[in-house]
């Protein structure tokens, strides 16, 4: 390692310098994550060959600091990995804006003349001691810079790194043997653990903001905010560590009409599984039910006598009204709990079919974008002919076919629509909310109580195919269209 | 000065930082793998600081070393512990800072048992104090120790960040911003003391002197946080849990003005040398004005809770600024009802938050009527960080408006002026809150809530009427800072 900084010597030259520094401004210019994250790395090396050139710090001590903002890169990268959404949400003004700021800089750093000299030991040759000083207030000009220019945890966080830099060497150089140098490491490790943590958050931060006009910072960022329609309310949850209301055997039993082994006592909360295997479960059932369209008949027979053995749980007096995730999960398969209402030849669907085993809920409210609108519309308007004629071919057998007062979604009773609107949704893509880790736990619940009233709303109000296919053409006109 | 090695374990004598130091960790270990049990944690948690509180309040370090039958150890109270180049000491002036942050963290555990703050909390807030402590028993470190402390201060902003963010899923500016005034500010504090290290060489040097005070006032008013670099304290108080913002902000201030001490004490030519006193007026009554301006327009309860501690934070900054030993009485007066005013406003604002979850404007609406204790312990603690009669802050605010006023009228009228408008948000809150009812769905308050806010009210109103009940107190935390 100490070789690599020697055959790097040329950063330690005036080219190489520059180079760094403009490393350092087009960190800003630029304004993306990547370049942000290597550009820090690339700083630290320059900042390192700089202070090595003098001759007053070790080799070993540049080297841990070099590997110590690697690593913080690595922690703030590997956050970013895991965010659903862009890094870059509070981003400040264009690149127009942001060049303007850096040659106001460069021109005010050149017009006035600050006569500032930072304090070098006096072994530090005068030559040595103006390049760092030029080179040093550079970068921690383009740290503030930073800061004033972004309130993004990320940017944030380079920007507080970047300003450590300096400070790492001028510690080390100044007080060589206090062991500052060590702490100042630790520090910014701490510093971004701390910022990885809020990127995730921030990711998960995508209830409306309201303008604060109070706030002197980005009124802007929190109007665009308002008018983006996929970020989605999270609702009435405010913490991802206290869980929701527990799902109860009687909440379940009132979601899908499904009755609960006697031996379950009334008020048992259900394993924690049941609350947070849900993306798991949605994603294979997603998989199940493409590979269920290729497949053929075989697996259309099980969908349907699924959706026939939903009709027949969901009674018309049941509990959906009063509860909220009534109209957000919809039912699959039936479940072991209750083998006796299940169509005999689907006694175990378990072990009938292995890709159906985690398919006991099927959520139905993703995110209202835009993108997932059409995509569910798509079928729904597109396929309607062919669909009816499909009804009357041997392996997509419909509702119509097994129950005859079901023949017209149209014609059906308010009772029944609800199982029709389920079956179109348990064909439907389906999307989960994305959340902190990639899977979706007590926020997607979240999610499903905010949704839940106006789909309970509709649901008394309209009935069939038609009506809710008119019920999503009025909530896509919603939509802002200022995206 | 013979230290305690910890590499002797087998001594018959514990030091008593180590004791803390050491207790803190593991109790902050146990409660963390605990945590889930957050009643048990926190209450225990609240028992262990609240002894801890009282018996060093009440800590004779003259008196004879403790004998521990249990551990069949011996407590040294005047041992000191070593290690890696920092040594810690239970010192006189330590003992009143160390009570208070105990006394500080026993309430806010005592408030959580009945309102979450999250199940981090408890743990995170022991290293927190375990940190606030070390820098309160530090007596020499690597450089001198209170110029390293604001090294020290980065660390504990970021572990502060977890428990601010508290797994919400809302805006992580405040959090983010708490970090930036510690970051920028150790480098200077690193830097004069390299100075000053050659200013013990050559004392009468007014060019190091300069130096030296120059980049002590600058990270000193920085670390301050006054306008601009304010944001940080209106975004925690808005987006963060109500008691975890109150312990952290009081927390954090009481070592900013133990490490402010300090620094004047160690260099006592800084007001000589350097306006100090211009800077921190100027910086505090831009912040006080600011403070009263933002709070006369801000609708969020917490964001106006965060201004009117802003404007108290600002009349606080200005007395820092008048010369005189006899002003840290007024300043230390100040802070004590500036914590039960904080105090008092987080427990009724968390039980506000606890009920209307998000603070939305219709569950706000009339909560009052459902809430009237907590709503009137919420707007009685802000109001006294405002200086309203018969509020705890009244009495704080008129000497130190008076002692201002002695210097300059001028001054004196802004901070008035700026009162009456965190005085007309109050108001507008007040309306809100005890306007009519919309959400008729909440549920009356909790009994065992509404008896602490009655407790925070009737201490609030007793600290009004008899401002003199703080006399012996303050006097004594004086002397001990003196020693």
């Amino acid at each position: 390692m100490t070789s690599l900084f020697s055959s790097f010597n040329f950063f330690a030259s005036g080219t190489g310098i520059i180079l760094t520094c403009a490393v350092a401004a087009a960190m800003i210019l630029l304004w993306d994550w990547r370049a942000s994250l290597i550009g820090l790395i690339v700083v630290q090396f320059g900042a390192a060959a700089v202070a090595l050139q003098t001759g007053q710090i070790e080799a070993q001590l540049m080297i841990v600091q070099v590997c110590i903002i690697a690593l913080c890169t690595l922690i703030l990268a590997i956050s970013i990995a895991q965010a659903p959404r862009s890094p870059t949400i509070s981003q400040s003004g264009n690149w127009i804006m942001r060049l303007l700021m850096l040659i106001l800089v460069y021109t005010a750093l050149r017009l006035f003349d600050f006569n500032f000299s930072l304090p070098f030991p006096n072994a530090i040759e005068a030559s040595d001691a103006l390049r760092m000083t030029v080179f040093f207030i550079w970068i921690s000009i383009c740290a503030l810079l930073t800061l004033g220019l972004s309130n993004s945890p990320l940017f944030t966080g380079v920007a507080l790194l970047l300003w450590c830099v300096p400070a790492h060497v001028f510690a080390t150089l100044l007080l060589p043997e206090s062991g500052v140098s060590v702490l100042i490491g630790i520090v910014e490790l701490l510093i971004a653990l701390g910022c990885s943590y809020l990127i995730l958050t921030e990711s998960l931060s995508i209830k409306q903001r309201p303008i604060v006009s109070t706030d002197i910072t980005f009124p802007v960022e929190g109007r665009r905010m308002l008018t983006d329609s996929s970020m989605v309310p999270i609702g009435e949850m405010t913490t991802m560590d206290i869980p929701t209301v527990p799902l109860t055997a009687e909440a379940r039993q009132a979601m899908t009409g499904v009755t609960l082994p006697q031996t379950a006592p009334r008020g048992t909360i259900l394993s924690d599984t049941n609350l947070t295997d849900e993306p798991l479960r949605i994603n294979r059932a997603q998989a199940a039910q493409s590979r269920a369209a290729q497949s053929g008949a075989k697996q259309s027979q099980k969908n349907q006598s699924q959706i026939n053995q939903m009709q027949a749980n969901l009674s018309p007096s049941d509990s959906s009204q009063s509860h909220p995730r009534r109209e957000t999960l919809t039912p699959g398969t039936p479940t072991q709990a209750n083998p006796t209402q299940a169509d005999p030849t689907q006694a175990d669907p378990r072990q009938a079919d292995p890709t159906q085993n985690n398919q006991k809920w099927v959520r139905s409210g993703s995110p209202l974008t835009r993108t997932n609108l059409k995509a569910a519309q798509k079928p729904l308007t597109d396929s309607l002919p062919s669909r009816q004629v499909d009804q009357s071919s041997p392996d997509q057998s419909s509702p119509d076919q097994s129950s005859p007062d079901q023949s017209s979604p149209d014609q059906s009773s308010p009772d029944q629509s609800l199982p029709n609107q389920l079956a179109e949704e348990l064909q439907e893509p389906t999307q989960p909310t994305p959340n902190l880790f990639g899977t979706s736990t007590h926020l997607d619940k979240g999610y499903i109580n905010s949704k839940a009233e106006p789909q309970q709303k509709s649901k008394k109000e309209k009935t069939g195919l038609s009506r809710l296919f008119n019920r999503r053409q009025k909530d896509e006109t919603d939509l802002p269209k200022d995206r | 000065m013979n230290c305690f090695d910890p590499a002797t374990l087998n001594s018959p004598n514990i030091s008593l930082p180590l004791l803390i130091l050491g207790g803190l960790f593991l109790l902050a270990l146990i409660t963390y793998i605990f945590r889930s049990w957050e009643w048990l944690t926190t209450s225990v948690a609240a028992v262990i600081t609240g002894w801890l509180a009282l018996w060093l309040w009440n800590l004779d370090l003259s008196a004879a070393p403790i004998q521990l039958s249990l551990l069949n150890r011996v407590i040294a109270p005047t041992g000191c512990l070593e290690r890696l180049g920092f040594m810690l000491q239970v010192h006189p002036a330590a003992i009143p800072v160390l009570a208070t942050s105990m006394a500080l963290a026993c309430i806010a555990f005592v408030l959580t048992i009945r309102i979450s703050q999250g199940h981090s909390f408890v743990p995170f807030t022991l290293i927190l104090l375990a940190g606030y402590a070390l820098l309160a028993m530090l007596v020499s470190g690597p450089v001198a120790a209170p110029l390293i402390t604001p090294l020290l201060l980065v660390g504990l902003s970021s572990i502060g960040i977890y428990i601010l963010q508290a797994g919400r899923a809302t805006r992580s500016d405040g959090p983010l911003r708490s970090l930036i005034p510690a970051v920028l500010t150790f480098p200077l504090f690193l830097i004069a003391s390299w100075y000053a290290d050659r200013l013990a060489l050559s004392p009468r040097d007014p060019e190091l002197m300069n130096i030296v005070s120059l980049l002590l006032t600058v990270g000193i008013i920085v670390l301050l946080a006054p306008v601009p670099l304010h944001s940080a304290m209106a975004d925690v108080a808005e987006t963060a849990p109500p008691i975890v913002t109150m312990l952290l902000t009081l927390l954090y201030q009481l070592a900013l003005l133990h490490l402010i001490y300090r620094v004047l004490t160690a260099y006592p030519f800084i007001p000589r040398t350097i306006p100090l006193e211009f800077g921190l007026t100027i910086a505090g009554v831009l912040t006080a004005a600011w403070g009263g301006i933002a709070a006369a327009g801000a609708e969020h309860p917490g964001r106006l809770w965060g201004y009117a501690a802003l404007h108290d934070w600002g009349l606080l900054i200005m007395l820092l600024g008048i010369p005189g030993n006899t002003n840290w009485q007024i300043v230390l007066f100040l802070f004590a009802l500036r914590a039960i005013s904080m105090l008092t406003a987080a427990i009724g604002l968390s039980a506000i938050e606890h009920a209307s979850r998000t603070f939305d404007s219709e569950w706000l609406q009339g909560i009052g009527k459902r809430m009237p204790w907590n709503s009137a312990a919420f707007l009685i603690g802000g109001l006294g960080l405002a200086g309203f009669p018969l509020s705890a802050g009244f009495t704080g605010h008129w000497v130190g408006l008076m002692t201002v006023a002695s210097n300059d009228w001028r001054i004196a009228a802004v901070v008035m002026v700026a009162s009456a408008g965190v005085v007309i948000g109050f108001i507008r809150m007040a309306r809100t809150l005890y306007g009519p009812l919309i959400q008729t769905r909440l549920l009356n308050e909790n009994p065992v809530g509404a008896l602490l806010a009655f407790v925070g009210i009737l201490i609030s109103a007793s600290l009004a009427l008899s401002p003199q009940l703080l006399t012996g107190p303050i006097e004594s935390a004086l002397l001990a800072l003196s020693r």
